[in-house]
């Protein structure tokens, strides 16, 4: 029983640090530039939030922040797409997660429509 | 009898390892910063760790070659509780003044000792383990213009 128990412990003691590889690939603060074909970037964050399957999340979280009209993501493919309806236009962002095993250096790389303007992007996750 | 001994010894072997990761993240205030680096940021926090021994918490400001996102370390979240601080305290894109010391190696990372919210110009202390700080409340709130 006591070995049992022992065993236990050490169990639940190795299970700790597995626990930090749960989440949505999508889920949490990024941070990243809008770069148009002509002209200077624009940094942007992004906070996507998942709850129950559902994705929900604002451009520039904080003061001035704009909700998100739509966020899916196609699991077959990890492609996210992020609209918001942005003051300068709909910014729409078609892009792919990629480096999903990394807490440290995930990214959403695409391209992106606002308005007129259209470009590359590249986020990481913070 | 022997196998007995034998998986205990592993078990126990096991689970103190496993608890000793997160002591290998606390140290001493002195071993990793600069107590003569002062650091002023003002910044857009990006991502907050409440974990212990320390939390963290990231700050993207703009320097003079550009972006940079800073890692600063506070006390524990149960220190922080004690200081006023709750989980909404800082969230995600809120607008901030730090005062600080550098790490010592002049990575982008830093011991905060207190953080100013810059809307509201309230400042809070951040549990800094520097042994020579001194967390005055009277002191005037410095840096801040109310928005």
């Amino acid at each position: 029983m006591f070995v049992r128990l022992l065993m236990l412990v050490a169990c639940l003691g190795l299970s700790a640090p597995l626990m930090a590889q749960t989440g949505h690939p999508a889920k949490g603060s990024w941070s990243g530039d809008l770069t148009p074909a002509s002209g200077a970037p624009a940094h942007i964050r992004l906070l996507i939030n998942a709850h129950n399957g559902d994705l929900k999340g604002t451009v520039n979280p904080g003061k001035g922040e704009v909700a998100m009209k739509g966020v899916t993501l196609d699991p077959a493919t990890w492609g996210l797409v992020v609209k918001a309806p942005m003051k300068e236009g709909e910014l729409v962002l078609t892009g792919t997660l990629s480096n999903l095993g990394s807490w440290t250096n995930r990214k959403y790389i695409g391209t992106y429509v606002q308005g007129s303007q259209k470009g590359k992007f590249e986020f990481t996750l913070n | 009898m022997n196998t007995k001994i034998a998986v205990i010894a592993v078990a126990t072997l096991v689970g103190g390892l496993t608890a000793s990761l997160q002591a290998f993240a606390h140290h001493s205030f002195a071993a990793e910063f600069d107590g003569d680096k002062k650091l002023d940021l003002h910044g857009v926090v990006t991502k907050v760790d409440w974990t212990n021994p320390h939390t963290y918490f990231y700050l993207e400001v703009q320097g003079k070659k550009g972006l940079e996102t800073w890692a600063l370390e506070m006390g524990s979240p149960n220190g922080l509780m004690r200081r006023g601080w709750t989980k909404d305290t800082l969230a995600v894109g809120t607008e901030v003044i730090v005062a600080g010391r550098q790490a010592r190696d002049g990575t982008l990372k830093g011991n905060a000792q207190s953080v100013i919210l810059a809307d509201t110009c309230k400042r809070l202390f951040a549990g800094s383990s520097q042994v020579d700080f001194v967390e005055d409340e009277s002191a005037k709130v410095e840096g801040c213009t109310k928005k």
